[in-house]
């Protein structure tokens, strides 16, 4: 009973954050100065008012309002003011499987890379893993994506693939530096992307590594005469992994943030560039529509992260069922 | 199991020790105030001391740099991405501005972004988190579930927005910034107060008759400013990031205005032509954010012993 009320308390929340992002982000848009039509050539009346009349501009903001609301229970988000053609969905459609599976990796990468990383760091407290461990740690926080994916642009995609090039007198580029057309590319801009992923992961992952090292249940464990790989695996990991799946929703937030940039830098065409360019266009139905697709996506990781984390964590579950 | 006590304790084996009132309140070390003790336990850490004196002398640069070299934004199309010289010590962009002076005024304004921002949403979060927790019941419950979603809601989202509907700048960068950095300090603001409100020291000094004055100066604020400062602290670097984060993706401070966050920008367009203009405001944001990081790690670690690791 408790579990359930509390998703559906987390549900009901969400849908209400849904809805005032979408509210809060029409009625700011239309507060924008300028317009998609205003541009730089002056626009004879006649088609101005044409143009307006075809995207409902000419309507009252609330019936705009209402009239968006309708659509968007229809699940249309409407057609791209600027791109000649395209409804927002399809662009949607199209450039966010890139964006995603960029995310993906970047996310594997530095989720697995921190867990391992962290694992043994707390296994040699106080050892050079560990020294590593947190200096990555404190350096990955430091460092923005976007310096870190310009660095590894320069040190492997120029330095060390000119190298390459000069030892077998090619012009072949081993790491490529730019679009997304296998997995060569795919390599620096999710290094990039989920390099600070990584330190956060393994930060949180030693911290409690080294908490649950500390309890009486691993001194349990291997009075027993349990295996130290059977203690490491069933009672220490088990253990300390919950807490670092409660970082799994910021990560995924940062993540999608991050490829705004990185996109940018590595020429990659996912959601990213539409985003930037449409607030640049005054786009109004694709501003919308990425925010709103950007917003619920993100809010939905959330609340799958955080009813994960109520089921697999039975403490959690017995402390709210209290309170 | 059972162990006999066979010693036989003789009374004249024992001697009285004199009552000396004097010499058990004597003070053998001198009491430390809780910031002498903190300032202590932070000039132990050798880490957080260097950080202390970079930030120093960043700041240093970041207010008296400008004035000593106040033309960056003077245009010079006779020497054009001039590599470092003994004229232009940092070389010289694409429309021959020098680099030096673009760095320490980008200084300046990184800076004075990361500061304000933070100071502002210290106050919003301190006065909004105060208020609830202070006032309690279904206030604070109305408060929180506000702050609930306004959380919920991607920082990035409101700031696009709200950089596109207003006039870009620096002002403009600091109102969106602000407006979605307070939640995070409400939220632990809040919780501060209902712990302390909470407490039996806070019980005794009502039953004292204390007045909620005396109780905000005297237990509230020394209990929770060592945690809002620290917090203050990792805030900075924060906001610094984000600044240089919406520079890069053409959204934050424009050129002629200069920020580290444009200057790398401006860099890395002419990558990998002229790497000394993306390499030297990339070192400066590096830097910068590390020890605003490692310094606040320090503080943290001085100013409450009881999260040391």
């Amino acid at each position: 009973m408790s579990l359930f009320s509390y998703i559906m308390r987390r549900v009901l929340i969400s849908l209400v954050t849904v809805f005032v992002v979408v509210s809060l982000t029409f009625f700011l848009m239309n507060l924008m100065p300028g317009d998609p039509f205003i541009g730089n050539k002056a626009v004879p009346k006649a088609i101005k008012d044409n143009l307006y009349a075809k995207y409902g501009l000419d309507k009252p903001l609330f019936e705009r309002y209402l009239m968006y609301l309708g659509n968007l229970a229809k699940g249309d988000l409407g057609m791209s003011m600027t791109y000649k053609n395209q409804k927002v969905v399809n662009v949607i459609k199209q450039a966010f499987p890139v964006s995603a599976d960029l995310g993906i990796r970047s996310l594997l990468f530095g989720v697995i890379g921190g867990l391992l990383l962290g694992v043994v760091a707390a296994l040699h407290h106080n050892g050079p893993w560990d020294t590593t461990a947190t200096l990555l740690a404190i350096i990955g926080v430091s460092i923005p994506g976007f310096l870190i994916g310009t660095l590894v642009q320069y040190i492997f995609g120029f330095l060390f693939s000119n190298v390459i090039k000069d030892i077998f007198n090619t012009s072949y580029q081993l790491i490529p530096i730019a679009r997304w057309e296998g997995f060569r590319y795919t390599l620096l801009p999710s290094f990039a992307l989920g390099f600070a992923s990584l330190a956060l992961t393994s930060r949180m992952m030693r911290t409690s590594m080294l908490d649950v090292l500390h309890q009486d249940y691993i001194k349990t464990a291997k009075s027993k005469g349990l295996t130290p790989l059977q203690v490491t695996w069933k009672h220490t990991i088990r253990n300390a992994i919950l807490p670092v799946i409660t970082v799994l929703g910021p990560l995924t937030a940062a993540v999608m943030t991050g490829t705004f940039v990185i996109e940018r830098i590595f020429a990659i065409p996912g959601l990213g560039k539409f985003f930037v360019q449409s607030v640049q266009m005054y786009d109004y139905t694709m501003i919308l529509g990425l925010t709103l697709f950007f917003a619920t996506f993100l809010i939905f990781m959330n609340l799958v992260v955080d009813i994960a984390y109520g089921l697999i964590d039975p403490r959690i579950r017995l402390a709210k069922g209290k309170a | 199991m059972s162990m006999e006590t066979t010693i036989k304790l003789a009374p004249d084996a024992f001697e009285r020790v004199p009552k000396d009132i004097a010499q058990s309140q004597a003070l053998v070390r001198p009491s430390l105030t809780y910031w002498k003790d903190a300032w202590r336990r932070l000039k132990k850490n050798k880490v957080a001391m260097v950080c202390l004196v970079f930030i120093g002398f960043i700041a240093l640069i970041a207010i008296a740099g400008p004035i000593a070299y106040p033309n960056y934004r003077a245009n010079n199309l006779e020497k054009t991405f001039a590599e470092p010289d003994s004229e232009n010590w940092f070389g010289t962009d694409d429309l021959g501005r020098d680099q030096f002076a673009r760095v320490l005024r980008g200084g300046r304004v990184s800076l004075f972004i990361g500061i304000t921002v933070s100071l502002i949403s210290l106050t919003i979060g301190i006065v909004y988190g105060g208020l609830s927790g202070y006032l309690g019941g279904w206030v604070d419950d109305l408060m929180m579930r506000i702050v609930d979603i306004l959380i919920t809601i991607p920082d990035m989202v409101i700031l696009i927005l709200l950089l596109v509907m207003l006039e870009p700048g620096i002002g403009t960068l600091i109102l969106a910034m602000s407006l979605t950095g307070w939640t995070g300090m409400a939220r632990l603001v809040r919780g501060q107060v209902l712990q302390i409100k909470e407490s039996d020291f806070v019980l005794v000094s009502k039953v004292l008759g204390a007045g909620t004055f005396r109780i905000i100066t005297k237990h509230l604020i020394p209990n929770t400013i060592g945690i809002i400062i620290v917090r203050l602290m990792m805030s900075i670097p924060g906001v610094i990031f984000s600044e240089a984060f919406l520079s890069y993706i053409g959204l934050g401070v424009r050129v002629p205005e200069a920020s580290w966050g444009n200057l790398a920008e401006a860099g890395a367009l002419q990558f990998p032509n002229h790497l000394y203009m993306f390499f030297i405001p990339a070192v400066f944001i590096m830097l910068t954010m590390l020890a605003f990081n490692l310094f606040g790690d320090g503080l943290r670690d001085a100013l409450d012993p009881k999260m040391r690791k």
